[in-house]
């Protein structure tokens, strides 16, 4: 029996000493849930083939009372479903090393998904993204009567930093990206392979997130890579091909 | 009287909402399409039926919504977005959800002076300046956001100043996507699997389609009707429907959505390929299906066989190599797994052209294409006619000009000359004003052509692959004519017509046509000989052979 509530998984690859700031934000983030909710939070670092550097700023700089865990899968999506698997949480918050999360994001993300039922991901209500560029994103509600899943085929409306039940990570594993097949956009896939499912996702006001965009890592781009397209996805079902 | 007060309401509100200019035509057709079939004009459908049902008149005004939030018209016969223009802007009333008049007008005094309706300020000029609909931005960037983002601020300096946000691009997600909308159509409409996706710019009876369909058959032939699906995506045109096999399921793109962009619908052929996995995708003349292949081979392949139709390079009167073949035969060669052309001479000008190497040659493979099996005896009657048939586009490609001279050189022969005409008035007028030319317009079939009486079929061109025409004009028992340009050579020589060398050497055509008039038995031999050549080069069956034995086609 589990005695943990949330585990917090923090995904990196090669960010090295910029994976401080994130840290610090989940750090202040989980001591506020920890002290304000009063429940019990695993947080696991999960680092897919970790770059020297990446390596390094951990081995100095591993925050108290969390654990690596190392993967050889090529891609983030490796450690975070391993992670997933090892999680002792009944919920998961999953946050990338390029990204900030606000104080309060756990304590609300997790209020709000522990009075509902499994099928909600939660995201934060406002996002800003910093560095090649800046701009401003306030993710949809999935409940909102306007919202129309059509906009889903054109681009991912939601940020990769979110909270649901382990049983939604578990049952919705993140697609490894296979760029030299042209197949990627890994937060877009799963957003559509869990709307298929009809899990709903929603963002939540007064919570925040801030996200560093490079060339590798943009949080809900709003113009998708032309010669890069998501694997196929449960969204867009259409009748396979007659057996050879 | 009922009725009438009825019909002076609608007639006042379209009236209203026609001088607003807030009825977007483009958006309310390519969001319900049956409206094109109603025998309204898309207002009037709106007005009289549209708004009652919830359908929108533009993005941003909801009929629905319009009349939930306002319950002082819940029980009005008003038009909602008749009152919106008349009454609602000026109240500060919102047209819906994600458009609130009053910040709008606040947001943007320059709008509130020009004292224009705030919406239709929006859809015209606000939209493309990135104007905000709504305080979602002041909402989100509050006072408690503020304390929240200055200490993340702190550990990450390289944020920007809190204050700064304001003036931060807003990511404003559409509310809708007219490509997803399309795909979730198009992919309802198939309703069993199929193995060949056949990509095809349109249906019309040109060569290229034709042949398409021969394609088609084959895969009915090999696999069953229900293993070929047809989809036209580039222009809706299908003229020649027809020649679609029974049984054989054909999806137009702009019937499925009204409306795409050419981006829109690459990214949805290329989606319904990922997700469909058919064995082969054949693209025959559809940039839609070439700039698929372009971009994203890598994902398609090995898993779907990439196969496209080419037939000949094109020219512009410049000279210029222009067309399908320049823009996309070699970036795309090393991508594809198969070129299908009907010509050996295409094949060994690309080569040339191209530098192919051997592998990149293996790919083009040559599938004469099979022309009706029954032959018709030639008119012997017709041996000394000094009637002449001509039959193809008329356009600057097929040498008018050369048409011209030859009638002009031979005065006692009449031309009997169809086809759709693409010429400039001062170029058709050159074949109209001689009097043994006789303009007979258009044909959809080359068996619809009177042939009785007709001593030859003449062709002339500047550049080409090997025209269906030729073909057809045989299997008619014509003998033909026509200049030694890209694969004629390959069905017509000195035994089965008459080969002009230069395609504009207007003393050789005469010449042949004056042989071919005064020699009725060598008339006679040469037809024949042209149809052996027919049945044993371009059978059903040695079609079928050639792209069975072709692995990447997966027919076996």
């Amino acid at each position: 029996m589990s005695t943990k509530e949330i585990t917090v998984i923090l995904t990196c690859q090669d960010q090295g000493r910029l994976l401080n700031p994130s840290i610090q934000s989940l750090r202040a983030a989980i001591r506020k849930a920890e002290s304000g909710l009063g429940v019990a939070i695993e947080w696991i670092i999960a680092a897919d083939t970790p770059s020297e550097q990446t390596e390094e700023y951990l081995l100095y700089n591993q925050p108290p009372r969390s654990r690596k865990l190392f993967t050889g899968g090529g891609c983030t999506a490796v450690a975070a479903n391993q992670a997933v698997k090892e999680a002792e949480g009944k919920f998961i918050a999953l946050v990338c090393g390029d990204d900030l999360v606000s104080s309060n994001w756990l304590t609300q993300a997790y209020t709000e998904s522990s009075g509902r039922t499994a099928g909600f991901v939660f995201h934060p209500g406002l996002v800003v993204a910093f560095g090649e560029t800046r701009r401003l994103a306030i993710p949809p509600d999935q409940e909102d009567p306007d919202f129309s899943r059509d906009v889903l085929f054109s681009r991912n409306l939601w940020p990769s930093v979110s909270l649901a039940a382990r049983e939604v990570f578990l049952a919705h594993p993140f697609s490894y990206e296979d760029r030299a097949r042209g197949f990627g956009h890994a937060d877009w896939y799963w957003v559509c392979d869990t709307v298929a499912a009809g899990i709903v996702h929603k963002p939540l006001p007064g919570t925040l997130a801030c996200c560093r965009q490079s060339k590798t890592h943009a949080c809900v781009a709003p113009e998708p890579c032309r010669s890069v397209l998501m694997p196929p996805s449960k969204l867009f079902p259409v009748l396979k091909q007659c057996e050879v | 009287m009922k009725n009438l007060l009825s019909a002076i309401r609608h007639h006042r509100d379209i009236k209203t909402i026609k001088d607003s200019a807030l009825f977007d035509e483009r958006y309310y057709l390519a969001h319900y399409a049956d409206v094109a079939q109603s025998g309204l004009s898309p207002i009037e459908h709106y007005v009289k039926i549209g708004s009652d049902q919830g359908l929108k008149p533009n993005a941003f005004f909801d009929d629905l919504y319009y009349r939930d939030a306002n319950p002082d018209l819940r029980n009005s016969h008003t038009n909602p977005l008749a009152h919106y223009i008349m009454f609602g802007a000026r109240e500060g009333r919102n047209p819906s959800r994600s458009f609130d008049t009053r910040y709008y007008l606040s947001q943007h005094p320059d709008v509130a002076q020009a004292g224009v309706n705030p919406l239709w300020h929006f859809l015209t000029h606000g939209a493309a300046e990135n104007r905000e609909t709504n305080d979602a931005r002041g909402q989100a960037l509050s006072a408690e956001s503020r304390i929240l983002y200055d200490e993340l601020a702190q550990i990450e300096p390289l944020l920007p100043v809190f204050d700064d946000l304001e003036f931060l691009p807003l990511d404003q997600v559409a509310r809708e996507s007219l490509a997803g909308r399309a795909y979730f159509k198009l992919s309802r409409l198939v309703n069993r699997p199929f193995t060949h996706l056949f990509v095809l710019s349109r249906l019309i009876h040109g060569g290229a389609d034709r042949l398409a369909m021969h394609y088609v058959n084959l895969v009915k032939e090999k696999r069953g009707a229900h293993s070929a699906l047809v989809l036209l995506a580039d222009l809706p045109d299908r003229p020649a429907r027809h020649l679609l096999g029974d049984g054989v399921q054909m999806i137009v793109l702009d019937d499925v959505q009204p409306g795409m962009s050419q981006e829109e619908k690459i990214q949805v052929v290329a989606r319904f390929i990922i997700e469909a996995q058919p064995q082969v995708v054949h693209n025959v003349n559809s940039i839609i299906g070439w700039e698929v292949f372009s971009r994203y081979h890598r994902q398609l392949r090995p898993r779907t066989s990439l196969v496209s139709s080419l037939f000949t390079c094109h020219y512009n009167q410049g000279g210029r190599r222009v067309g399908l073949v320049p823009q996309y035969l070699n970036q795309c060669i090393d991508h594809v797994d198969l070129i299908l052309t009907d010509n050996a001479a295409f094949k060994t000008d690309a080569t040339n052209f191209y530098s192919l190497e051997a592998r990149n040659q293996d790919k083009i493979v040559v599938a004469p294409t099979p022309v009706a099996d029954e032959m018709h005896e030639p008119d012997k009657q017709a041996g000394d006619s000094k009637r002449i048939l001509w039959a193809s586009r008329l356009h600057y490609d097929k040498r008018p000009e050369v048409l011209a001279a030859i009638a002009q050189a031979l005065p006692d022969f009449t031309f009997d000359v169809y086809g759709v005409s693409y010429l400039a008035a001062s170029e058709l007028e050159a074949l109209t004003q001689l009097s043994n030319i006789h303009m007979k317009g258009s044909y959809a079939h080359f068996e619809e052509l009177p042939t009785a009486g007709v001593n030859a079929y003449l062709y002339t061109t500047r550049h080409d692959g090997l025209p269906l025409a030729l073909m057809e004009a045989i299997a008619a028992g014509l003998p033909v004519i026509a200049p030694d340009i890209g694969g004629t050579c390959e069905l017509i020589n000195n035994e089965t017509g008459w080969l002009i060398k230069k395609d504009d050497d207007v003393a050789a055509y005469v010449e042949a046509l004056r042989i071919c008039q005064s020699n009725p038995e060598e008339r006679l031999r040469r037809a024949r000989n042209a149809q052996d050549l027919l049945k044993r080069h371009h059978s059903w069956a040695s079609f079928a052979r050639t792209v069975a034995g072709v692995a990447q086609y997966h027919l076996s």
